[in-house]
């Protein structure tokens, strides 16, 4: 018995060894099959580091926050942050390079060295001395610091990596590592898609449109936790779409607590997860892929991983929520109708934060496009919306309405609603916050798919669907390319 | 030719983005407004603002008197508020000499409603005045067409925070406010924007980011999504016919690097 259970593991070694290779070449194989996927990836990445040569340092909202808790991080063997505060030499090197007077300035550029690629003080913040990375020399606190610190951990390897580097190298190869790491997001987007689509030209219009969105990539090339909970994000939602349409298997299950309970290590978002999961519980349990007990061992499974992994994390009161709450303005009664009285009140600011800025508002959102490029956006999503709502109507009517597009319909919805019940909470709270568009970005796969559907299936005709999606396609590298140079070139160095 | 026909057409797609770029590029560089602003630096005369000088309406001017320091005077930079709301009625800015004696405008310049932004600097830019250096100006905000709750209004610092020029509102010299604003001098050459920019573009960035890698990434990254997006053009036209090998992409995109370089070359020089 205990000769067979040894040859059993040889075996399984010599097999685990051979698959290790074989993984590879299937990989390879898998990718040089799909010309599409590998430029894709490729034109994901690089456009990622051009944005991220284009945006001067700190330029993009909370980065000096997020790279304060890095730095924190990357200078001491530690799982949490030292304390709330940023280290001396963000602050230091924000106020020396003029770079602190640009946010919420759209007039405003830093002082430039006339015919010279060297900013006015560039040679004096390489040599500021190493013992401003630990020091603190402001009381302000860091909000990051609320966060778990997944992300910051992993960024702090290349931290370390660098450290020996000046500010701006290990900053700028933050922004790529992040580039990096968007460009798998896009990987698994795809893959998700394809399963969603069930057809290929329709899958590759709609991560195109998302992988040529300028407001998603400059926010995938920045030094922000953000860019790790949209890649654990994109890996849920394809192992919860597998979960949908091959059936839940205990390994799926399992690989989904896993990157449910990854992603709470990373921000507090990923609490989103269980209410995605259930949703897929409740779809299987109505489809009868899935017998009552079959759901039961999965959900405990599914919550001992989680709480197993996270428990201590959340419970053990290494989580806070923000430092402080700042005496806000829009204080409301915490009922229901304060609420949408506030939303109704406060309509245009929700959407030109909400909205506006899920599309384009670059800087510390301080560089708006233009108000016809917003209405024709507005207008165009309008319609989708419209159009997806008559899909939903008609595929009802006829009894054959699609069951995926049901669930991430619910996903979105509850992703979104979820999001407006914590602006709520916050803003009744007296807390200054608004619902940017960019706190929506870990669904965008689902969200932007909804809307391309919409929009394709108003006519079956090839021909509608080939112009349509030409037309998307052709329109959003055009926007890309308008907003990178008409906009946000000249706003930081014209 | 049939078997072809998918990439003829997404390559043909592919040179007409290639072209728009170009002209994206070149128009948004070949601006004036993109040229006079590098070649010009920007001093702060008063920054503080505490409170606003009210709805500047129909009927209402708000002036305030300062000294150029340098010559070529081309802008004035002055910090204005929106109320929260969307006032449509256009802003004007006109420049005298200071004492004026009744004297016409030197310049006189309209801020368009959609371009003022709330508690933000806005620009009026004029041609430049070449012998400005020690003179004494007086700029003066009016809105004609604005009326009470359509209406823009300017920053103040509640003190003399600039003892060289006086606030004055409907003509009248208010004591200890003076109006926050900035100027800027024409003054700097530019040879070429385009070289400028790589410039300015190139400051507090690593190594990699500076000077050549810039344009290089920029055509990388351009190049990369024009092949993205052929490739994806080549396979929705040929739907289901077998796909011929991607030879054509290469060239296609080599000709449009080529065009783009051709192109952009120093638009504005």
């Amino acid at each position: 018995m205990q000769i067979a259970g040894t040859e059993t593991q040889q075996a399984a070694g010599r097999l685990a060894v051979r698959r290790v290779p074989e993984t590879l070449k299937k990989s390879v194989a898998f990718l040089a099959q799909d010309t599409f996927l590998v430029l894709l990836l490729a034109a994901t990445f690089f456009s990622g580091v051009l944005w991220a040569a284009v945006i001067p340092l700190w330029q993009i909202p909370d980065e000096p926050a997020h790279f304060g808790y890095i730095q924190d991080l990357g200078e001491r063997a530690s799982l949490f942050p030292e304390d709330d505060y940023y280290p001396a030499e963000v602050h230091t090197v924000f106020r020396r390079t003029g770079l602190a007077a640009l946010p919420f300035h759209p007039e405003t550029t830093q002082p430039f060295q006339p015919d010279s690629r060297d900013g006015p003080q560039e040679d004096e913040i390489k040599e500021l001395p190493r013992s401003l990375r630990v020091e603190r020399n402001t009381p302000e606190e860091n909000a990051a610091k609320s966060y778990p610190s997944g992300y910051y951990l992993l960024a702090s390897l290349v931290y370390r990596t660098l450290s020996s580097q000046d500010i701006f190298t290990i900053m700028f190869g933050l922004r790529i590592f992040s580039a990096f790491l968007t460009t798998i997001t896009m990987l698994f987007t795809y893959l998700t898609l394809k399963r969603f689509f069930r057809d290929e030209d329709t899958a590759r219009a709609t991560v195109l449109i998302i992988a040529l969105s300028p407001m998603y990539i400059y926010m995938g090339m920045a030094v922000n936790v953000d860019v790790l909970v949209w890649l654990l994000f994109s890996i849920y939602l394809y192992l919860l779409t597998r979960a949908f349409t091959d059936g839940l298997s205990l390994r799926l299950n399992l690989l989904l607590a896993l990157t449910a309970a990854l992603g709470l290590w990373v921000k507090q978002t990923f609490l989103l997860a269980v209410p995605f999961y259930l949703i897929l519980v409740v779809f299987l349990n109505f489809r009868r892929t899935l017998t009552p007990s079959h759901s039961l061992v999965s959900l405990l499974v599914f919550f001992a991983t989680i709480a197993a992994l996270d428990g201590w994390l959340y419970l053990g009161g290494f989580i806070v929520t923000s430092p402080d709450v700042p005496e806000g303005t829009m204080n409301q009664d915490r009922t229901v109708s304060g609420f949408l009285r506030h939303f109704q009140d406060y309509w245009p600011l929700y959407r030109f934060y909400g909205f506006d800025s899920f599309w384009g508002n670059f800087g510390w959102l301080d560089t708006s496009l233009s108000q016809r490029m917003y209405d024709f956006l507005r207008w165009g999503c309008a319609a989708a919306t419209g159009a997806l709502i008559i899909h939903l109507v008609r595929s009802a009517i006829s009894r054959k309405i699609d069951a995926l597009t049901l669930f991430y319909l619910s996903i979105s919805i509850t992703f979104v609603f979820a999001f407006l019940v914590v602006s709520y909470l916050r803003l009744t709270s007296g807390e200054v916050w608004n619902l940017q568009g960019r706190y929506f970005f870990p669904m965008i796969g689902p969200i932007i798919g909804l809307l391309v559907l919409g929009v394709v299936s108003l006519s079956s005709a090839r021909v509608y669907k080939r112009a349509v999606l030409l037309a998307l396609v052709a329109g959003m590298a055009w926007f890309h390319a308008d907003v990178l140079i008409r906009y946000v070139i000249p706003r930081f160095y014209a | 030719m049939k078997l072809h026909a998918p990439w003829i057409a997404s390559a043909l797609i592919m040179a007409v983005l290639a072209v728009a770029v170009s002209v994206i590029f070149r128009d948004s560089l070949s601006r004036t407004a993109v040229k006079s602003d590098m070649a010009t630096d920007v001093r702060t005369v008063n920054d503080r603002a505490d409170t606003s000088i009210g709805e500047i309406v129909a009927g209402v001017s708000v002036s305030q008197s300062f000294e150029a320091t340098e010559p070529n005077l081309a802008r004035i930079e002055v910090l204005l508020a929106t109320y929260q709301r969307s006032n449509t009625a256009p802003l004007l800015l006109s420049l005298r000499e200071y004492p004026s004696n009744g004297a016409l405008p030197l310049r006189t310049v309209e801020a368009e409603p959609d371009t003022i932004r709330d508690n933000s600097y806005h620009a009026f830019r004029f041609a430049p005045i070449a012998d400005s250096s020690g003179k004494a100006y007086l700029l003066t905000l009016e809105s004609p067409g604005a009326e009470s709750g359509n209406a823009f209004t300017a920053l103040i610092g509640n003190c003399d925070c600039y003892p060289d020029g006086a606030l004055f509102l409907q003509g009248e010299q208010q004591p200890q406010l003076d109006l926050a604003f900035q100027t800027g001098y024409q003054n700097r050459q530019v040879p070429s924007v385009a070289g400028e920019l790589v410039d300015r573009m190139s400051q507090y960035k690593p190594w990699f980011f500076k000077g050549a890698a810039l344009p290089v990434f920029g055509l990388l990254a351009l190049s990369l999504i024009l092949l993205t997006v052929g490739s994806f053009f080549s396979s929705l036209f040929s739907g289901r016919q077998p796909r011929p090998s991607w030879a054509w992409l290469p060239i296609a995109c080599l000709s449009m690097v080529t065009l783009i370089l051709v192109l952009i070359f120093d638009p504005a020089a």
